[in-house]
């Protein structure tokens, strides 16, 4: 009997933890505001739900669900009429709140579509799911992504839905969304591919030590010197050209949600791609073959880049140009890279100090990657990728350091050959 | 039965004073601040105003200056408002915590405390050394230091004195005390916050407690003394998985009461009733009690009751309310954090009263009727559209502040329907910072949100 007690106390504290306490969160209405409709993901505590709901959630209830929803969600437009709303799945996950812990939610995903001549920028949404049940409840309404405001990666905040205490009533919420354009649009995507880029560590170190070897001339073996300014400028173009086709064709194929791989394998072989490059640079294992290498690797790298463009839940039209400006972003951010840190490599190429600059450069960045690699397959982070993480903000201290002794040893140092 | 009940839950009482005041005698080693506290159960000691206005004088006494900067903080509105039913460690208090107090000064606080929450055993004072036990308790089982007694906070809004307007709040995870006084009378003994977990009965320092199983009993007993007519007639037909008035919903009464209206109860009905409201109102001293006792009596007939889930108040969601013209209570049933599955969460309010009263410096009748207040987008660009959430017919000013609250500019001025209004204005003119805003309805303001120019 005591043993008993003791079992049951045990399992109590054991379980505690999964327990809940003061009420579960509200409910997220995120909407994504797309060129001809828009899209709302609707996150509610599953127990919330299944209150209001009157029934548990399990299997294939899209036909009652759908129901649900359009007994208790409808928006309406500037003239009063009310848009054709198409439910489209939902799945249960879970998640974590503060005060809280851990819960089950269900994430619904809703296509509202405007009638024709009806602006979609300009609605109210009559919302009143779980609430009409749980009193209590509230909706917090968010704009996930509005493309043509340039909004998307960060959800901000336009209302709240919930019973007015004092009357009781449910107010209607009225969204207006300032004008945006597709030049905004466009623009803000050319920004998101250089941000991508430019704190994207592990790109661009793929880049440098992929073209850290890109001014030299190996025999099969080893790398034996280094080549004429042009031979060099050609290499280097070659190599960065090849890199963004590559990446351009999965960047693409993934955008349009052709294919939708795993994003930790990804990951992991970008981890891995700079350090068989960084083995490259030390000693040349794939010599002539640069080209082929780059490209191949810019497939993998372009996969990682589709995935930010297929967390947008962009539509088709917005898409395209979208895909154009966040490639467009990334070259530039590249080139620029490429701009800042090249002159320094090939004014140094032809000094033996080179050879220490690329063996040490080539050395650290297999480090990286290394450490990268078992992050990403550990989902845990480790000391060298915190400090990576951390002196990241130091890349300008680096191109500095770097050109200074360039400079320093064209001007100190006659030239010799390697 | 009743009788057996009683003289178990006097002679529990009894024995954990008895322990009580054992433990208060050899208070030195012990971890938590708490521990050494004797319970006092004697009914005959009434403390008046000057007597809390001396031992609030007293306390401060005890302090350093700094210490009293952290205390004497201004009777404001903002202040007032803080308080949560959070852990201060989730929901930051204002005032001076508890736990940072030596042993002269904690007794001095505490004598303080227990000046300010009446005698009567198992309310009051008695009911707030349980809960600051329960959240030792809680802290000890798996909370860890976010929680414990040493985790509440004791604040002076305004100087305690015989005349002018003060409040002193005592406030932590499950007990918010907020008893403000105008010219020697205890005006407001409102919002108080009362919540437990462990609901069970517990041990702590030696003591048993289970310091909310008086409002249960007799909020259970109200619900069971009506017929199942009138029980059909209290039920609500929506969940209430919280209280709907807690932490700084202020003054958003609901304008048309729900339930069963009391007038249509035998004597004995409405002396359940009262029993019930008796286990919060017996939270203040014994005079103030008898007399907001007495007014919510003469109210009686005009207060409703209501409840949602079952009339056991075991489940999860189960639901109680009071509200009359004065009074208005809420009881919630709600699953455990750390410990037991459920825990209730309850709050005691008053129509006119809260932080000392309509027509007080602090409380309009207007106050509650902007909430829900956001701005999209921010970062502002150019335009913003403010969206909020009014309760009646007002005109709506929108100004906006600089950090150090000085005036910047007015936006938007107009009358506006109730609804969940959205205002878009133009503000391309402000230079690049952070600021903010309120947005001011009849003439009374908001709390402010933050509004950040790009």
């Amino acid at each position: 009997m005591i043993h008993l007690k003791k079992v049951t106390y045990l399992l109590c504290l054991l379980f505690s933890s999964l327990l809940f306490s003061h009420p579960l969160p509200n409910t997220m209405v995120n909407l994504s505001v797309q060129s001809k409709s828009i899209l709302m993901k609707i996150q509610v505590p599953r127990q919330n739900f299944e209150i209001a709901f009157k029934s548990k959630v399990t299997g294939n209830q899209t036909t009652e669900i759908t129901k649900y929803f359009s007994d208790h969600i409808q928006i309406e437009d500037e003239n009063h009429q009310f848009w054709k709303m198409v439910f489209l799945d939902y799945r249960i996950q879970s998640n974590t709140a503060e005060f809280v812990g851990k819960y089950d939610e269900i994430l619904f995903r809703v296509k509202f579509l405007p009638n024709k001549n009806s602006n979609v920028r300009d609605f109210t949404i009559h919302y009143d799911a779980v609430m009409h049940e749980i009193t209590n409840h509230q909706a917090l309404v968010y704009v996930a992504s509005d493309w043509e405001n340039g909004l998307h990666d960060d959800s901000q905040q336009i209302g709240i839905i919930g019973i007015d205490v004092p009357t009781n009533t449910i107010y209607p919420l009225h969204i207006s969304l300032a004008n945006g354009s597709q030049w905004k649009g466009f623009k803000s995507m050319v920004a998101l591919g250089m941000q991508h880029i430019s704190e994207g560590t592990d790109h661009l170190l793929f880049l440098l030590v992929l073209l850290l070897s890109a001014p030299l001339i190996s025999n099969e073996k080893k790398w034996i010197g280094s080549g004429r300014t042009k031979y060099s400028l050609i290499r280097i173009l070659k190599i960065a050209t090849a890199f963004t086709i590559g990446h351009s064709i999965t960047l693409i194929i993934g955008a349009f949600g052709i294919l939708n791989p795993n994003t930790k394998p990804v990951e992991i072989l970008i981890a891995l791609s700079i350090l068989i490059t960084a083995i490259h640079a030390i000693k040349p294992i794939f010599p002539h073959k640069e080209i082929y290498v780059a490209s191949g690797f810019g497939l993998i790298h372009g996969l990682a880049f589709a995935t930010i463009l297929s967390n947008l839940d962009l539509d088709s039209s917005q898409l395209t140009l979208s895909l154009l400006g966040f490639n467009i972003g990334i070259e530039l951010m590249q080139l620029l890279v490429i701009v800042l840190v090249m002159p320094w490599f090939l004014l140094l190429s032809p000094f033996k100090i080179y050879k220490w600059v690329r063996i040490i450069g080539a050395f650290l960045a297999g480090i990286a990657s290394i450490a990268w690699a078992s992050e990403r397959y550990f989902e845990k982070a480790n000391g060298i990728s915190i400090l990576i993480q951390n002196s990241s903000h130091q890349a300008i201290g680096f191109v500095l350091g770097l050109a200074c002794l360039a400079i320093f040893f064209r001007i100190i140092t006659p030239k010799s050959g390697y | 039965m009743k009788i057996l009940f009683h003289s178990i839950l006097i002679l529990t009482l009894g024995i954990f004073s008895f322990f009580g005041a054992k433990n208060y005698s050899s208070n030195k080693s012990k971890t938590s601040v708490f521990n050494n506290q004797s319970i006092v159960s004697n009914a005959t000691t009434v403390f008046s105003t000057q007597e809390i206005v001396d031992l609030a004088t007293a306390f401060k006494a005890t302090l350093s200056a700094s210490q009293i900067t952290s205390l004497q903080l201004s009777y404001t509105l903002t202040n007032a408002r803080t308080w949560s039913n959070l852990p201060a460690s989730m929901s930051p208090r204002l005032g001076i915590k508890m736990g940072t107090l030596n042993a002269t000064q904690l007794a001095a606080a505490k004598a303080l405390v227990q000046a300010m929450t009446g005698t009567p055993i198992g309310e009051g004072y008695n009911e707030v050394q349980g809960l600051w036990a329960a959240d030792d308790y809680l802290s000890a089982n798996g909370g860890g230091t976010n929680y414990g007694a040493g985790n509440f906070y004791i604040a002076f809004f305004g100087t305690p004195a015989m005349t002018g307007t003060f409040e002193i709040q005592m406030t932590g995870h499950h007990r918010t005390v907020a008893n403000t006084y105008i010219n020697g009378n205890l005006v407001g003994a409102t919002p108080s916050f009362v919540a437990t977990e462990p609901y069970a009965s517990f041990t702590s320092g030696g003591n048993t407690y289970q310091p909310m199983l008086e409002e249960k009993t007799a909020l259970v007993a109200m619900l069971a003394g009506l017929t199942s007519t009138q029980l059909a007639t209290a039920h609500l037909a929506t969940t209430y998985s919280d209280i709907i008035l807690g932490p700084q919903d202020d003054w958003i009464f609901p304008t048309t009461k729900v339930g069963l209206q009391a007038s249509t109860l035998t004597t004995s009905q409405k002396q359940l009733i009262l029993d019930a409201i008796a286990t919060y109102v017996d939270d203040v001293d014994d005079t103030s009690a008898a007399a907001f006792m007495a007014q919510y009596t003469a109210e009686i007939d005009d207060t409703f009751i209501a409840y949602s889930g079952t009339a056991t108040l075991n489940n999860q969601n189960d639901y109680i309310r009071i509200d009359g013209p004065g009074v208005w209570i809420e009881y919630s049933t709600q699953n455990g954090i750390i410990l037991s599955p459920k825990h209730p969460h309850s709050v005691w309010r008053d129509h006119r009263k809260d932080y000392g009263g309509t027509g007080a410096p602090l409380s309009n009748q207007n106050f509650s009727m902007v909430s829900r207040i956001v701005n999209f987008p921010n970062p502002v660009v150019e335009n913003t559209t403010f969206t909020f959430n009014l309760t009646q017919n007002a005109t709506i000013k929108i100004t906006i502040y600089d950090l150090n609250g000085r005036f910047v500019s007015a936006p938007y001025k107009n009358s506006l329907e109730p609804g969940n209004n959205s205002i878009t204005v133009d503000l391309s003119d402000l230079s690049s910072g952070t600021y903010l805003y309120s947005i001011e309805a009849n003439g009374i303001k908001s709390s402010s949100n933050k509004l950040i120019k790009k």
